[in-house]
């Protein structure tokens, strides 16, 4: 017996930009898979995803792609995920080559992983970010994401009083 | 042969030049840069000042700013090693100290990120090097900011 044929979803971005995916690769997208869990009828008008550019939802469906058919993190394996998480910041060699991009895309990815709701890209996004701080002083942070130093004198001054327990001052 | 690279005296025969007409290239190079010097310094200045601008416009533009607190506080959640912190003496590399240093936004959301200071290791200190209520005061405001979240020491 043939295989059912997956439903292809359409999908249009703020730039205008249309994809057609199959329905299981944007149900990594709990927002999406929300969205589609609510419309009873077949609808062919494209879904809108305001919040996305098509040069990001592109990186964004390469990853669900390679992902598909994974478990979705479940409310029970978030919670005890949560202990851990802080801890690990180890990321998978695929994923690693993946979120290998220039800082723009890298953050771009994080707030569409946020606004579409994909906990695993968004944590792959965020720790790649955490490995970025790790083991930096704060002037090296300000200069890797052009930060600037906007502190008040009032935290300026308790600043300069903490750093009178600082090893590296 | 560069001249200027050479201790050779300009009189030796194998620099083809006499000392007179070096002498009138080294006056001619100083004319000529005296010339150039009022154009050099506006256009210094406005160099200066286009720098300043591009640090300006990239901190602007800085893609990180578009982070939500919630969104930042996931990064920082990442940011602690698997070793807790030492308190005293901390580290200006290691979380949660090293994001409170970097700009009035991070710090805001560290210090309003309980599970960053929630486990930490003690050190012992010298009674002679720190007066001990400096250190209480210390150690209340890093456990303070832990608030209600379950503390490892």
């Amino acid at each position: 017996m043939a295989a059912p044929a997956t439903q292809q979803i359409k999908i249009r971005c703020n730039d205008e930009k249309e994809f057609t995916v199959d329905r299981d690769v944007l149900e990594r997208s709990v927002l999406i898979k929300n969205m589609l869990e609510d419309v009873t009828e077949q609808q062919d008008a494209p879904i809108p995803l305001p919040n996305v550019s098509g040069p990001v939802m592109a990186k964004v469906l390469e990853y669900c792609t390679h992902h598909r058919g994974e478990p979705l993190p479940s409310a029970d394996t978030e919670q005890s995920q949560d202990e851990t998480r802080k801890r690990t910041t180890d990321i998978s060699e695929w994923d690693q080559k993946f979120i290998t991009v220039d800082q723009e895309m890298l953050f771009e990815i994080i707030l569409a992983a946020n606004y579409l709701d994909i906990k695993s890209l968004l944590d792959v996004g965020c720790k790649t970010v955490a490995n970025m701080i790790k083991g930096k002083t704060p002037e090296e942070i300000r200069k890797l994401f052009n930060i600037v130093n906007d502190f008040t004198p009032e935290e300026e001054a308790q600043i300069k009083k903490e750093n009178e327990w600082a090893e590296d001052r | 042969m560069a001249l200027h690279k050479s201790n050779v005296s300009p009189n030796s025969p194998i620099l083809n030049l006499r000392r007179d007409e070096l002498q009138e290239l080294l006056e001619r190079a100083i004319t000529r840069a005296a010339q150039l010097e009022p154009q050099l310094t506006p256009l210094t200045a406005e160099y200066d000042d286009l720098i300043k601008a591009c640090t300006f416009y990239r901190a602007a533009l800085a893609p990180w700013k578009q982070l939500p607190n919630e969104t930042l506080q996931r990064v920082f959640y990442f940011t602690k090693s698997a070793e807790p912190p030492t308190c005293i003496p901390f580290s200006r590399t290691e979380a949660p100290m090293q994001l409170t240093q970097v700009c009035s936004r991070w710090r805001a959301v560290a210090l309003a990120t309980p599970e960053l200071w929630q486990d930490l290791k003690w050190v012992y200190i010298s009674p002679e090097k720190y007066a001990q209520q400096e250190v209480v005061a210390f150690m209340q405001s890093w456990l303070s900011r832990a608030a209600y979240a379950p503390l490892s020491i």
